[in-house]
């Protein structure tokens, strides 16, 4: 009755990502792997902005679900042949070694596998608020990231996992991105989503008006442990490879970074922080590797950009919590870095 | 008929005992008063009937059925809501994004449309403002805002909060009208002021709460008598 759909609010940040996505990707080997790997730690952003951008509730513990979602992905599509011979996955179940699924529904799988998880972990965790729920969902990554490092009968343990399928097309992971972003630009405007945001505006009105928070938080957390773990799949399709530390620290501190400093509360924040770290990100990566941007070679250390990217958050929490969109949707004519 | 029964409640915070024992009632279409001066429990009583402080002992009664404990959700379903001091409208949402929440709290999920239609018959400012974020409207829109939200949820006793704070005599007035209409279309009101001549010359009984206990009841007649008012408000000192 009362969801509007507003049309540009969600274009703007679908054009931005294809637009991006054609124009970096269509360069070269090396533009196509930046850009699907960018799309698929985008998938990620979105799904912390479902949950930790609309609640205000902050989350470690989405690497968990992009862990679940890329070994589930990964095991039933890595070839029977290989998992049968393959020194790291000798203790494998043998179901496992048997399981052979296309890449279409593995996703699927991974999607299942992270809604699963964070539905289940939802159920204890929904119950926690500021600094507890952040330290619990971190708990729930270190058991995660043990669980998959220490476990060699689900997957390859400390190893990597290997020959994961790649997508075929290029646009395969473009349209995989906009379908999450129309899911979540939905679930934003819908009841749900609205009540959700009111309950970070103020948690203590929300009861009174008959709104059970932990029941709307669950929700979330289940929906975007079902986006992460699709987030985690496409990553480790895009790499051909799962390791269980690509989940871990690194992916949370990025993902987490991107979407506070694009502005969580909004899907436009997501899309351009995701854009903006990716591209500071190449740009600093070029001079650490001494490359040359429009023809001048810059040297910088190596750590920069991690350095950069970290100095960035701080900067951005100290003075522009809300991100450079403020937590605002796309809106034309709108002034996007305004102060 | 006793719609909604307050019977011995106590409750308090930590350590602190707040209230001691308070009992009120209210029926079908009745305005009840709750005036007293600060810190004499107001907010706590209304805290503990929605389920949001914790009760120490006593019951509440809605219809006949004790609601005492349940979750602050289960108990707006149950047909009681809260308009909390200060408004707690939520600034950041459009209007009709406040009334939808509101909603939520229905029993009746199908008269949604029609008591959105019935909160802007009551409120016409909500109708002009649809779509304005709330955080924008004056004081006295916020407040029409917060009534009209609880509204929504279609509640068989309707309890408010300070509903004058901040507000300018005509505003008020505009306001209390507005809550005269509510409880004549059957809802039981029940408000809690620091304006003790407002609200007594308009409720039908006016319960001085003091120190955690209800001290005396005061009537419409009484609005009109200084002495007793300030007798009843600040104790036998009139101070």
């Amino acid at each position: 009755m009362t969801t509007r759909l507003r049309l540009q609010e969600l274009l703007g940040p679908i054009l931005l990502v294809v637009a991006f996505s054609y124009a970096v990707g269509l360069q070269s080997a090396q533009g196509l792997l930046i850009v699907q790997s960018t799309l698929a730690l985008f998938v990620m952003v979105l799904a912390l902005h479902v949950f930790v951008g609309n609640s205000g509730v902050l989350s470690f513990g989405h690497g968990a679900f992009a862990m679940f979602g890329a070994f589930a992905s990964g095991i039933v599509t890595t070839p029977s042949n290989i998992k049968e011979h393959s020194l790291q996955l000798q203790h494998l179940y043998p179901f496992l070694v048997n399981l052979n699924l296309g890449m279409y529904p593995s996703l699927v799988l991974a999607i299942l596998a992270g809604a699963i998880v964070a539905g289940l972990s939802g159920l204890l965790l929904m119950r926690l608020n500021g600094l507890a729920a952040g330290i619990a969902t971190f708990a729930l990554l270190g058991v995660a990231y043990n669980i998959f490092f220490n476990n060699n009968r689900i997957g390859p343990g400390s190893q990597a996992l290997l020959a994961l399928p790649p997508f075929q097309f290029f646009e395969e992971p473009v349209v995989l991105t906009v379908i999450v972003m129309l899911a979540v630009y939905l679930f934003g405007i819908s009841r749900a989503g609205r009540t959700l945001r009111a309950t970070r505006e103020d948690p203590l009105a929300a009861p009174a008006l008959g709104i059970s928070i932990m029941r709307v938080r669950w929700i979330a957390f289940t929906l975007s442990g079902a986006i992460a773990g699709l987030g985690g799949a496409m990553f480790a399709h895009v790499a051909g490879t799962v390791q269980v530390q690509d989940y871990y620290l690194p992916y949370t501190f990025m993902t987490l970074s991107m979407l506070i400093i694009g502005g969580g509360a909004s899907l436009w924040g997501a899309t351009v922080g995701t854009l903006l770290v990716t591209g500071i990100g190449q740009i600093l990566l070029m001079m650490e590797q001494q490359k040359p941007i429009l023809g001048i070679v810059v040297h910088l250390p190596n750590g920069t950009r991690a350095i950069v990217i970290a100095l960035s958050l701080v900067v951005m929490l100290l003075w522009r919590s809300d991100g450079v969109t403020k937590g605002r949707e796309f809106k034309l004519g709108m002034p996007k870095l305004r102060k | 008929m006793t719609l909604f029964e307050v019977k011995d409640l106590r409750a308090g915070y930590g350590k602190v005992d707040v209230l001691f024992g308070v009992s009120l009632t209210a029926s079908k279409g009745e305005l009840i008063g709750i005036v007293g001066p600060n810190g004499a429990g107001k907010s706590t009583l209304f805290g503990a009937i929605v389920g949001t402080v914790g009760m120490r002992g006593g019951s509440v009664f809605l219809d006949g059925e004790d609601i005492s404990g349940k979750r602050p959700e289960d108990i707006v379903r149950l047909g009681l809501s809260l308009v909390p001091e200060g408004r707690q409208i939520f600034g950041g949402l459009s209007v009709i994004e406040n009334l939808t929440l509101g909603l939520t709290g229905r029993r009746d999920k199908h008269g949604e449309k029609g008591a959105l239609e019935r909160v802007h018959d009551l409120f016409p400012v909500l109708t002009t403002h649809r779509d304005h974020q709330a955080g924008m409207l004056s004081g006295g829109q916020q407040q029409q805002l917060a009534i009209a939200r609880a509204l929504v949820a279609d509640p068989r006793v309707l309890l408010l909060d300070e509903p004058s704070l901040g507000l300018s005599p005509t505003v008020v007035k505009d306001v209390f009208d507005r809550l005269i209409a509510i409880a004549e279309s059957g809802t039981a009101v029940v408000i809690v002021e620091q304006r003790a001549h407002l609200v007594t010359r308009l409720a039908e009984r006016t319960h001085v709460l003091r120190a955690g206990k209800m001290q005396a009841t005061l009537t419409k007649e009484d609005a009109a008598d200084e002495a007793k008012l300030a007798a009843a408000y600040f104790g036998n000192s009139g101070e």
